[in-house]
């Protein structure tokens, strides 16, 4: 019997992966949007940890450290975790057609199928009923219009103590949009990482829009994002404004408003105090599970859906590139039988459906992920794609970005080298001819679906 | 019911309230979530923001009277645990936070 197997079989109590019956294990999915892997661990200037509970969490779990979204945006990276596709494959990445089938075969509809009960607490946004979110799911909440923790987990507690006395297992999603733009949040936690700050940018910051003006360290006031319409009616701003708001940084010099190192920390410090809101929340969250003793008998998979850029790339959001910053994402699997400890091998979240279907005891059908609980693949090559049209692999060594318009023309690269197409720190060390380019474009031709 | 007994009703709500603030519970339901944080905003180190403390760390039009439920002019544990826990609405908007558009 392989070390998986072994895994699976005390897991489920059973003797293989793919039996008739549901196993009983309880899910219990935590989305921390936005939230970067490589802000958590860390210590402020204090030397305090800014996200104890989530350490602790990870102490305890199966934490993958090179895990990448399909999707730099909420709607469509959710969309891919739920059904196991690259989102293009659910439809055309564009807000105003994206919507997820009814009966589509999510993970929360398999599990229901299997007689789970499958609930979701979100936090609005484009976690939206509008865009078939809700798909699977037998009871779908959502709390607050772009919402934290602070909103959805109280709701979650509550539903928790109810699913506790059901006969059956459950699912259930809780998300937040804590480290979302905007970062401030209320009382004393605004400046935790910055005490005393006195800068404009205390109440600039509280404006979502403000940070869809700033570019490199530059703030433009009379930068006006183009305005959409989603399906339901919800304005939103256009994935290309960040191509308009350099172009028009290029032509309005003088409008800029520089931002001082001090504005900018500043900024970056209500990330990190938002990121340890979100911290607060979800060990509320795992408290009240060991308190209503279902801990042992649930999974937890706590993961991100995209990173964000904290001006990485020039900008202060997550759309605008497929680059680490946006795309690497927490990912960490904690429950009886699976051992905890650090996979580095590259995984995606795809590979989520496969993995609970395959903790549940059910067969998954064949889709863009493989389980979390196979043996890892150190070669394996991620695949990743935006709403601007840009493409992109992710392998252990090296990231390379198709961008937008761009063709992928069959066989080897061409002679020309865009190095534009390699990820920021790759450009200082590689060159075209590089092997790993090589395999990169091999392993993007392969991905792309 | 008549308006009398209604607005007793409300009167004795009231007073039942203003009460609950002042003598309720004073400890932390979590001590192990909330000391680390009030750890990381306590500048002296006694467990408890003054109001010097707790205004280099918030924004300025927020007082801490509005979080000192007990009005003794200090933020403590299980004060800053009621203000995490508590669904502040009335924060976002006197924020003047515009509702987000953002995915």
């Amino acid at each position: 019997m392989s070390p998986r197997d072994l895994l699976l079989a005390a897991a489920l109590g059973a003797g293989g992966a793919a039996c008739a019956e549901p196993a009983g294990l309880n899910f219990l999915l935590i989305s921390l949007d936005t939230v970067r892997p490589d802000r958590l661990g860390t210590r402020d200037a204090q030397g305090h940890p800014r996200t104890p509970a989530l350490d602790a969490l990870a102490d305890q779990s199966l934490v993958f450290s090179r895990a990448f979204a399909q999707a730099n945006e909420t709607l469509f990276s959710h969309a891919s975790l739920f059904t196991g596709s690259y989102p293009s494959e659910i439809g055309p990445l564009d807000y105003a057609s994206f919507r997820l089938p009814r009966d589509a075969p999510t993970l929360a509809a398999q599990l229901a199928r299997a007689g789970y009960r499958t609930e979701a607490v979100v936090a609005g946004g484009h976690m939206n009923v509008a865009f078939g979110m809700d798909a699977g799911f037998q009871r779908f909440a959502s709390m607050h219009d772009f919402g934290n923790f602070q909103q959805t987990v109280p709701h979650a507690l509550e539903r928790l103590a109810l699913l506790r006395d059901e006969p059956r297992p459950f699912l259930m999603l809780v998300h937040g949009y804590d480290a979302h733009t905007p970062y401030v949040k209320p009382g004393p936690l605004l400046k935790l990482e910055s005490p005393g700050y006195q800068g404009e940018l205390t109440a600039l910051a509280r404006d979502p829009m403000f940070y869809e003006s700033v570019c490199d360290d530059r703030y433009y006031p009379g930068f006006e994002p183009a305005i959409l319409v989603g399906p339901d009616g919800t304005p939103f701003p256009s994935p290309s404004d960040y191509e308009e708001l350099r172009a028009y940084a290029l032509d309005h010099p003088e409008e800029g408003v520089p931002l001082s190192s001090e504005d900018l920390d500043f900024l970056r410090g209500t990330y990190d105090a938002a990121l340890s809101l979100a911290d607060y929340q979800v060990g509320v969250l795992l408290e009240e599970l060991e308190a209503l003793d279902l801990a042992a008998n649930t999974v937890v998979l706590a993961f991100s859906d995209h990173g964000e850029d904290l001006l990485d790339h020039g900008f202060f959001n997550h759309r605008v590139s497929l680059h680490d910053s946006n795309t690497a994402v927490v990912l960490m699997l904690r429950g009886p039988g699976i051992e905890p400890g650090l996979s580095q091998a590259p995984v995606a979240l795809t590979d989520v459906l496969p993995t609970l279907l395959e903790l549940a005891g059910l067969q998954a059908a064949a889709g863009r992920g493989r389980s979390l609980l196979a043996e890892p693949d150190p070669q394996r090559a991620i695949y990743s794609e935006s709403a601007l049209g840009q493409k992109s692999v992710r392998t252990a060594d090296g990231r390379l970005i198709m961008p937008r318009d761009a063709r992928l023309p069959a066989g080897p690269p061409p002679e020309a080298p865009p190095l534009s197409w390699l990820d920021d720190d790759q450009r200082s060390r590689l060159d075209w001819g590089h092997p790993l380019t090589a395999d990169l474009w091999q392993a993007l031709l392969e991905a792309s679906p | 019911m008549s308006g009398r007994s209604l607005v007793a009703g409300l009167a004795l709500l009231l007073a039942g309230w203003a009460c609950w603030r002042v003598l309720g519970p004073r400890q932390p339901q979590r001590p192990a979530l909330i000391d680390p944080l009030m750890a990381r905003m306590d500048g002296d180190g006694d467990g408890r923001l003054n109001a010097q403390e707790f205004q280099a760390l918030a924004p300025a039009a927020t007082a801490l009277e509005v979080y000192d439920l007990d009005r003794d002019g200090w933020l403590e544990d299980w004060e800053l645990e009621r203000l995490l826990l508590r669904l502040d609405a009335a924060w976002f908007a006197c924020a003047g936070q515009r509702r987000n558009p953002l995915p």
